[in-house]
């Protein structure tokens, strides 16, 4: 990032901060301000990061509900207001998948294959909304940890250092989550696609 | 992206791209097609940013928390006020039944005892009264 991105940057959490401070002070317009900036970032997070939009609306709405009772306990010299937003966003949908998991193992709830109700008719796409498909089949294959790296990099544009923030480890342990969540989504891509390119496969 | 959808969000946050919230800049950014010489792993973050893509409503999503926040926060004053009273009130009401009945049993038993006295005292002394009634049905039994 160069000089002028670092201003950008800075300006870019400036008006997050202060935001915050509003909303701590028990302005509503400032959480919807917040909301405009983060909703969407934060929805398709959790939405990619669940498998699912339903159970992602709630976490979004969760999370801002708890950003308006916990403003205050924001501190600006700990990091980013984006990485607390995310941060929040990432254990609600950890605590929804061990609630999942747990009724599963229950039997109250099938684990739902979720990839396929997002795609139904994946195989029958073309072109690059079939790329889209197999991208996003590849990361419902990841493991959590590793999916969640990447999702925090390509949709919430966070470096290393700020995904381990969130994630709540170490810069090594990131950067090896990033580096082994790319490699197997290109395996996995590159597998579909050879599938695909056989004589005889469906597509 | 549109040509349109980038214009509503230059509108809600300004003329420099840079200076987005994500995931709205690198969106107009592969919009603006400032993409060429992406290396590999940047090229797999717009693909997943692409897969991911979906749509949303943030003015819905504001109403929705603001109205769960205010939802919140009138039950919670309600909450907050039926705790601080209610406890108090519930106690309040509970000792002053216990001292009612207290004082209803004691003034039962004192009236009571008064009653039971005159009668032990009245047979002691052989004066008319309960004792006498108790001679005279005996007396009339046995002549029978």
């Amino acid at each position: 990032m160069g000089e002028a991105g670092a201003s950008d940057a800075a300006g870019d959490r400036h008006e997050d901060d202060h935001l915050l401070l509003r909303i701590a002070s028990g302005e509503q317009a400032a959480l919807a301000r917040v909301i405009e900036r983060h909703g969407r970032g934060l929805r398709l997070f959790a939405a990619r990061l669940l498998g699912g939009m339903s159970d992602a609306e709630d976490v979004v709405q969760d999370v801002f509900v708890a950003v308006w009772k916990n403003a205050a306990r924001f501190d600006p010299a700990k990091g980013r207001a984006t990485t607390w937003l995310y941060r929040i966003a990432a254990n609600r949908c950890i605590d929804i998948r061990r609630r999942r998991s747990f009724r599963a193992f229950l039997g109250l709830d099938a684990m739902p294959d979720e990839t396929a109700v997002e795609e139904p008719g994946a195989e029958r796409l073309v072109g690059a909304r079939q790329e889209l498909a197999l991208v996003r089949s590849g990361l419902m294959d990841l493991p959590e940890r590793q999916r969640m790296a990447l999702l925090l990099r390509s949709i919430a544009d966070m470096d290393v250092a700020e995904i381990a923030a969130v994630m709540g480890t170490s810069v090594g342990s990131a950067e090896q989550l990033l580096v082994r969540g790319r490699r197997a989504l290109r395996d996995h891509m590159a597998s579909a696609q050879n599938d695909q390119k056989r004589p005889g496969s469906v597509s | 992206m549109t040509e349109q959808e980038f214009e509503q969000l230059r509108r809600r946050f300004g003329a420099n791209v840079s200076l987005w919230p994500a995931p709205y800049r690198q969106e107009a950014l592969h919009f603006l097609a400032r993409t060429e010489g992406l290396d590999d792993d940047a090229a797999q973050d717009r693909l997943i940013l692409q897969a991911t893509r979906a749509e949303t409503d943030e003015v819905a999503l504001a109403r929705k928390v603001l109205a769960r926040i205010n939802d919140n926060g009138r039950h919670g004053l309600l909450a907050g006020l039926s705790q601080s009273w209610s406890m108090p009130v519930a106690s309040s009401a509970f000792a002053a039944l216990l001292l009612l009945a207290a004082v209803g049993g004691y003034i039962a038993a004192s009236n009571a005892t008064d009653g039971l006295d005159d009668a032990l005292l009245a047979f002691a002394l052989g004066d008319g009264g309960v004792g006498d009634d108790v001679f005279d049905s005996l007396a009339g039994e046995e002549q029978l």
